[in-house]
């Protein structure tokens, strides 16, 4: 059945990281709203994102992101998304998300990301 | 696309259809218009983005349109020649007309919402709105395919 999964969310070093599977849409946006709100609550504001199994952004889903980035950048945090699948990307490419985050293509390069910015 | 199209299909495809005003039906709904467009030969690319801009609009009628209990259901129309995609979306719901609105997300502001208007604006070639004498809200997607 058709519908948003989260795997393996873990918190490593005050990033979180986790990983979306199947389709983000107005039925389900608030499911990615809270989990990012949950770790604003914890003060968590740095995030690794893993799209390569999300298959469909709407526009409510891609405004998770984008008002979530705000609140990231303002806490000297960010969110990295790491290799978009091709339809996400159409869509991201569209909206100019790509103005906004960092995308970078493994996970191991956000790590680098976000470890170059503590040294 | 359109030397496939004419080889293969050469009349006007139409299919007209209701679905419920619920977001959990919109992932059928996107199955069954995806199928439609790829059916008749158009590519995934724009077959992909014309179901966006369509789910956007349909969204957008679900969310704001307060539509009457006793008549919630949202009409589409597909339209496919060997020219373009045209799709119709009816709707018993507020007048809106979508066409002078156009938000393009800000890096600065970071707005959580408003972006389905211009991702429609984006995709389509063209976008008609009637306010029909009947009380329904018309909006038409042209979306060429040449």
């Amino acid at each position: 059945m058709a519908g948003l999964k989260v795997h393996h969310e873990e918190n490593r070093d005050g990033v979180v990281y986790f990983e979306l599977e199947g389709l983000l849409d107005p039925h389900n946006f608030e499911v990615l709203e809270a989990l990012f709100e949950k770790h604003f609550a914890a003060e968590v504001y740095r995030f690794v994102i893993d799209l390569r199994r999300l298959q469909y952004v709407s526009s409510s889903g891609a405004g998770v992101f984008i008002g979530a980035v705000g609140t990231c950048q303002d806490n000297d945090g960010n969110i990295i998304l790491v290799q978009p699948s091709q339809e996400v990307k159409e869509i991201f490419e569209l909206l100019g998300v790509y103005q906004i985050f960092p995308v970078l293509q493994t996970k191991l390069q956000a790590v680098d990301y976000f470890a170059k910015k503590v040294q | 696309m359109l030397f496939f199209r004419a080889m293969h299909k050469t009349a006007t495809l139409r299919e007209d259809f209701k679905i419920h005003a619920e977001a959990s039906k919109l992932f059928e709904f996107r199955e069954r218009l995806y199928r439609i467009c790829t059916d008749e030969g158009i590519p995934p690319q724009p077959a992909r983005l014309m179901v966006l801009a369509v789910d956007e609009a349909i969204s957008n009628i679900i969310e704001h349109a307060k539509l009457p209990e006793n008549d919630n259901k949202i009409g589409v129309s597909v339209e496919i020649d060997e020219h373009q995609l045209v799709v119709r979306i009816s709707d018993r719901g507020k007048p809106f007309d979508p066409r002078p609105i156009r938000r393009e997300p800000d890096g600065c502001a970071y707005p959580r919402r408003g972006f389905g208007l211009y991702l429609i604006q984006k995709i389509v070639n063209q976008i008609d709105y009637e306010r029909t004498s009947d009380g329904s809200n018309m909006l038409k997607l042209t979306k060429s395919i040449d």
